[in-house]
């Protein structure tokens, strides 16, 4: 009785889970722009370049450069 | 107590159930009957076994994919090129309000049938991992060729490729 009581709890348990995962065609309101991570892909490369040249350091983010931000 | 347990446990099972495996090259493409909102007369069912014979390009799109746009002209050219040979597109809508289908249609006119599955249930069926996807399927009713996403060259030279062979050209 224990384990099954036990067991019950675990499947109801697994079923309360409030998580779903996202089908590729439910993607309507995510694939819009404005609910991209960063909305303006080209103006953040851009700053991303700034930042680290200024920071005079590179990260992951970055390609080379030497400082100057004009590479 | 033992009649609660066993009710859960056959929810659990058909949940389990339900998880069915994607639709691979090789498989039998899962039938489908879906309502024609576009190029069809008088608005008639798509029905897939309807096709048995011809080589089908089953396309899966929606309104706010943008790959999907770009695929358009290349399935009409596909239409325009192998119509004659026994080739067709079934393109199944997938968005849930029918407006957004038909503006995007008007912008991106097309010979082709248009089928509807607001509620995405023969998408789950096939088990879809992007949009687009594209399944080939030939006379027999088996999936040859599977494509997700679209590549302006890649997959345009693939497809072409694939139904040059299936129809025998």
């Amino acid at each position: 009785m224990r384990i099954k009581t036990l067991t019950l709890l675990g499947v109801l348990l697994v079923s309360v889970s409030a998580c779903t995962q996202v089908q590729p065609w439910e993607r309507n309101y995510l694939a819009r722009p404005e609910m991209a991570l960063e909305p303006d892909p080209m103006g953040a490369l851009l700053r991303s370049h700034i930042h680290h040249s200024k920071e005079a350091a590179s990260s992951v983010s970055s390609g080379s450069g030497g400082g100057c931000g004009c590479n | 107590m033992k009649q609660i347990f066993r009710r859960i446990s056959a929810i659990a099972l058909l949940g389990a159930a339900s998880l069915t495996h994607a639709v691979e090259p090789g498989a039998s493409a899962p039938a489908f009957s879906l309502p024609g909102i576009a190029n069809v007369p008088d608005d008639k069912a798509i029905n897939l076994a309807d096709y048995r014979g011809q080589v089908v390009y089953v396309d899966f799109w929606a309104s706010w994919c943008g790959p999907c746009r770009r695929s358009f002209p290349k399935m009409q050219e596909l239409r325009e090129k192998f119509g004659e040979w026994g080739f067709e597109v079934i393109a199944i809508n997938l968005d849930e309000n029918e407006r957004d289908a038909q503006q995007f249609l008007n912008s991106h006119p097309v010979d082709f049938p248009i089928a509807w599955d607001p509620k995405g249930d023969v998408a789950l069926e096939y088990q879809l991992k992007g949009m687009p996807s594209a399944y080939i399927v030939d006379q027999q009713g088996q999936v040859r060729q599977v494509v997700v996403g679209f590549d302006d060259y890649r997959d345009a030279t693939l497809i072409e490729d694939v139904v040059t062979q299936l129809i025998g050209l």
